[in-house]
């Protein structure tokens, strides 16, 4: 077939000229066009193709291409047939290498219908895609590795986006200028700001001053530099105005040319607040632990010093250098029967060192202080040992008290001798030993003659003086291994230790002539007194301590029976010559002065320490005995016969008895004044009492409240059931009770609960000579603390001067009583005043 | 409005008629396609109705906005558009599940896989005029294939008239290969021919 330019230009070589292959057929699928590139890419010249069916050119060319052609020719449709998808399509190759290497080119076939003048043809366009293809390959590999990397570029920017949105510090990215160009979520979060509001603004919009100005300069300055790496605290505010502490960190980081910086904001407000409330907690346990006046030493597990409070440095006299870091027992010297100092203890065993007390702390200068000293481990949160603290405080004077109370539980405070129960209880222990060991010993009782002579003549002080001399004289004459005692008034006892009765005798004697010898000077007056001495021998046939003794006191009677100042060695004969002679004779004498009226009552003021006007005077009622030659004789002459022949019950009765009567004959009720009586042990157990008291305030029309009755400890507490009975009984009717010489018993404080008095009377032992000593004053103080915990008054008794009476108002005891104030005197009869002194 | 019984009637008959040709066409395409990209390819008909613009505008539109398509210029007695559709962004998957041999695929088609594509579409349409033209005696004139990518919206509204009454021939389908499965749509946009 030809074209219309066959003149000009031919069909073939318009097709020849096109860069693709084409083949155009005719209704019989016969091949009428194949130009130069089917030529060359098929290796089959036109010749040879034309006029052939295309299928007896390639055989193989595939039901999809066959079908292609068909429908074109046969039904006008077009298709599209590639390579890429049809396995099998026409054998064209790019030359003659490829076609002996069987590399067929990538191809794509249009096929389309063409009709003209009735006629149908079918035109097959091919196009080699093996470039394209290698082209789009190459280029997809290109693409794919972009995508890829892009993919994960958009992942990495993701997560990064995530995590700075997300986490829990905030993230701020600060340009060149130091402003703001990137503010994430979780910044967001924190300071309540969207992000667009702050793009574009200095970091100092989030903090307070003076954090906001320093930030501007550092990150001007680092501008400068390119470097920055800060970490600071501050204070941050919120875009509600709310501030919370900062943690900033600030370093720089480089987007290509561009500096930058990252800032992140850590919100720390709460471990600030828990520093704070930590370092207010440590401030108060320093200020507690310097303020409290124990010693306080902190170590840490090896023992060394990390805190030491003042008083624990006042203690030591250590400066505070000295001690912080050294090992605890080479900067502190402490005496102790423990091997090592608690500390260490507890450390090793974990456990808490109880307190222990009579440790000795020797101070940097040398001096001893008793301690009071415990010790406990410190744990850690894991509850690991990690240290120990040592308590301690200086115990010196409440130790120093015990001492003394103890000593003076055992001796007489006037002479420093032991007292009886001591005594007795030395002899007790001898008595066994001579038992035990058939050893024998000897017991001296001493009885002063005409000491009375001195004590009423001079007064108690002169007849003190006289004893305390005396008893240096006895000691000047016994052994060390000797024990002598003051038994009490003017007894004295020795125990002469493995003495047999030759040599007792001779230092008996020795004792008796010192004293014939001695003269006792007072006041420009000379006395000579003397002493008359029993002795019995103690070995292992020997009774009991009570019959030893009272063999001893029968032979010193007996000695004073033969005409005194002379020394008696016992024998059974003297026990009848002490009963007619001795107590007897207190007894006759004692019943006498009852049926004859030779007893005296006395009286001595109680007065208020802080007079107020209204305030009542207290009189102690004193009893004396008139002998037959119309002399005075003093309570302890005949007291402890009266005590040891039961006769108290009597005395006492007798004693309130004519004390109300004279009451109600002599005395103006009007007034306040309030009238002392005594009772004894003895009365307090007599059943009968309370009923006899009862009756006579009630015949005598005796105002209750104006009577006190003074109890001794040491007999309301033998007899503390009925003594209860009798106080509560008599305080219901207005009676008052006072508790006398408290203070000498050292279990007075456990019972002083148990009755219900009015009144402690100091014993007046402490109160004499608290001016001088301490520790008597530390006692007055105590018994006036306790007494005003229960709420009791005080009275002192012995308040001979001046002297003691202001330190008794220093101390603030209530009532004061003895010579520096007013005298036993008689009760008078002539309607005079007991008292006007009152305010002197 | 009254429809009578007989056009009930009739239509039901040119529906069966239709489905009938339907169903050869998409076989016979299945088994080409299978044959030629030597890959097992199963196609089931869904559905197939004469639809309104507008019911069809609404299935295509919940499947995704853009859509990938083979459209076939038809001209017969009238000019119609025949297209082959599938969601755009399940045809990188389509044609990767085809193309086996060829591992690596971008996120969107290349040129070449393009061509594939449209050859499938060919395929498939011309299996449909095929039989058209066979069961109505109908010579139709079928261009070139070509391929574009569009929101079926604009789809609708680039080839069918909005004044369109008669309906628009409407088909979906289930395209599976080996273990994956794809929507795919065929519309003939003025089946003129078929009433």
């Amino acid at each position: 077939m030809r074209a219309p330019f066959e003149n000009v230009l031919t069909e073939s070589m318009v097709f020849d000229a096109i860069n693709t292959g084409l083949i155009v057929l005719n209704q019989n699928s016969e091949v009428v066009t194949w130009n130069k590139w089917m030529v060359d890419h098929s290796l089959i010249e036109s010749d040879v193709a034309l006029g052939k069916p295309l299928v007896s050119l390639f055989p193989d060319m595939g039901a999809r291409l066959q079908m292609a052609v068909n429908d074109a020719l046969n039904l006008r449709l077009s298709a599209v047939v590639s390579s890429r998808l049809n396995v099998t399509l026409l054998p064209l190759y790019r030359n003659v290498e490829n076609y002996h290497q069987n590399l067929r080119i990538h191809q794509s076939f249009t096929v389309s219908p063409i009709t003209h003048h009735q006629q149908k043809w079918c035109l097959l366009q091919i196009q080699d895609n093996t470039r394209d293809d290698f082209h789009e390959r190459s280029l997809k590999e290109n693409s794919i590795e972009l995508e890829t990397m892009a993919a994960k570029a958009q992942e990495q920017e993701f997560k990064l986006q995530t995590i700075l949105d997300n986490t829990l510090d905030s993230i701020v990215i600060l340009n060149r200028l130091g402003r703001i160009n990137g503010f994430y979520k979780s910044a967001q979060k924190m300071f309540g700001y969207p992000e667009y509001e702050l793009l574009g603004k200095p970091l100092s919009v989030l903090f307070l001053a003076p954090y906001n100005n320093r930030f501007d300069k550092i990150i001007d300055q680092a501008r400068e530099h390119k470097t920055l790496n800060l970490m600071e605290q501050a204070k941050s505010v919120r875009a509600d105005g709310e501030v919370f502490y900062a943690n900033i960190a600030v370093t720089t980081i480089f987007s290509g040319e561009d500096l930058q910086f990252m800032v992140t904001i850590k919100d720390i407000t709460e471990r600030h607040l828990a520093q704070e409330a930590l370092y207010r907690e440590k401030e108060q346990a320093q200020v507690t632990l310097s303020s409290i006046a124990d010693g306080v030493i902190t170590t840490d597990i090896a023992g060394r010093v990390n805190f030491i409070n003042p008083a624990a440095l006042k203690l030591t006299g250590h400066q505070i250098q000295q001690l912080l870091g050294q090992k605890l027992d080479r900067v502190i010297t402490i005496q102790s029967h423990r091997d090592q100092l608690p500390v260490f203890d507890c450390i090793q065993t974990g456990q808490q060192v109880d307190s222990v007390s009579g440790d000795i702390l020797i101070t940097k200068t040398g001096m001893e202080i008793v301690i009071h000293q415990g010790a406990s481990p410190i744990h850690n949160q894991q509850g690991d040992i990690i240290g120990a603290v040592m308590i301690f405080r200086d115990v010196s004077k409440s130790h120093r008290m015990a001492s003394r109370l103890s000593w003076q539980a055992s001796h007489d405070e006037l002479t420093q001798l032991i007292n009886r129960r001591e005594f007795e209880r030395q002899l007790e222990l001898v008595i066994e030993a001579s038992r035990n060991e058939n050893s024998e010993h000897c017991l001296v009782f001493l009885d002063l003659d005409k000491f009375k002579v001195v004590n009423d003549t001079c007064g108690h002080a002169a007849g003190d003086e006289l004893l305390r001399q005396l008893a240096e004289i006895f000691k000047a004459e016994i052994r060390g291994a000797d024990t002598l005692a003051r038994l009490g008034g003017d007894e004295f006892a020795i125990i002469l230790n493995r003495c047999q009765i030759e040599p007792a005798v001779t230092v008996a004697e020795s004792i008796r002539t010192a004293v014939d010898d001695f003269r006792y000077g007072w006041a420009g007056q000379s006395f000579q007194v003397g002493v008359s001495i029993g002795l019995v021998m103690i070995n292992a046939q020997s009774p009991e301590v009570e019959e030893v003794f009272k063999s001893a006191d029968s032979a010193c009677y007996a000695a004073k029976d033969a005409g005194r100042n002379r020394v008696h060695i016992y024998s059974q004969d003297d026990e009848e010559i002490s009963l007619r002679r001795g107590e007897m004779q207190w007894l006759v004498h004692i019943q006498n002065a009852i049926d004859h009226g030779r007893f005296e009552l006395n009286f001595q003021p109680i007065v208020p320490v802080f007079y107020n006007e209204g305030d009542h005077i207290h009189y102690e009622i004193l009893l004396r005995m008139i002998d037959e030659k119309g002399a005075s004789i003093p309570p302890g002459a005949f007291l402890p016969s009266a005590e040891r022949y039961q006769v108290m019950d009597k005395i006492d009765i007798w004693v309130i008895q004519n004390l109300f009567e004279w009451l109600n004959l002599y005395w103006d009720f009007h007034s306040d004044d309030i009238f002392a009586i005594n009772l004894s042990g003895q009365s307090l157990a007599d059943d009968n009492l309370l009923y006899r008291v009862k009756q006579l305030l009630e015949e005598f029309s005796i105002p209750a409240n104006r009577i006190c009755f003074e109890i001794t400890e040491t007999a309301a507490i033998r007899n503390l059931a009925k003594a209860q009975l009798f106080i509560e009984e008599l305080k219901q009717l207005g009676c008052q009770f006072a508790l006398d010489d408290f203070g000498s018993g050292l279990s007075s404080f456990a019972y002083l609960k148990s009755l219900d008095v009015d009144y402690l009377k100091i014993d007046g032992a402490f109160v004499k000579d608290m001016v001088d000593d301490p520790i008597d004053q530390a006692m007055v103080e105590s018994i006036h603390n306790i007494g005003s915990v229960l709420k009791l008054k005080t009275i002192a008794e012995f308040v001979e001067d001046d002297a003691i009476l202001k330190a008794l108002k220093k101390v603030g005891v209530h009532y004061a009583q003895g010579y520096g104030i007013a005298r036993p005197k008689p009760l008078p009869t002539d309607g005079s005043v007991l008292f006007t002194n009152l305010k002197k | 409005m009254v429809i009578s019984r007989d056009v009930v009637e009739k239509h039901k008959q040119q529906l069966e008629f239709l489905l009938n040709m339907s169903l050869k066409a998409l076989s016979e395409a299945t088994d080409l396609v299978s044959d030629v990209s030597q890959q097992d390819m199963s196609v089931s008909l869904i559905s197939m109705d004469l639809l309104p613009l507008e019911t069809v505008r609404q299935d295509l539109t919940q499947f995704g906005p853009n859509m990938a398509y083979v459209r076939q210029r038809v001209t017969s007695s009238y000019a119609s558009d025949l297209l082959f559709m599938l969601p755009q962004q399940q045809s990188v998957a389509f044609i990767e599940s085809i193309t086996q041999k060829d591992n690596k695929h971008l996120s969107e088609l290349s040129d070449q896989e393009k061509k594939v594509f449209v050859e499938i579409g060919n395929i498939i349409l011309n299996c449909f005029l095929r039989h058209f033209s066979q069961k109505f005696n109908e010579p139709v004139n079928s261009y070139i294939p070509v391929f574009n990518q569009a929101p079926s919206e604009k789809l609708l509204k680039q080839y069918v008239s909005e004044n369109e009454k008669t309906g628009l021939f409407y088909i979906r389908l289930n395209i599976k290969f080996i273990q994956k499965e794809f929507p795919g749509y065929i519309l003939w946009t003025d089946p003129g021919g078929l009433y």
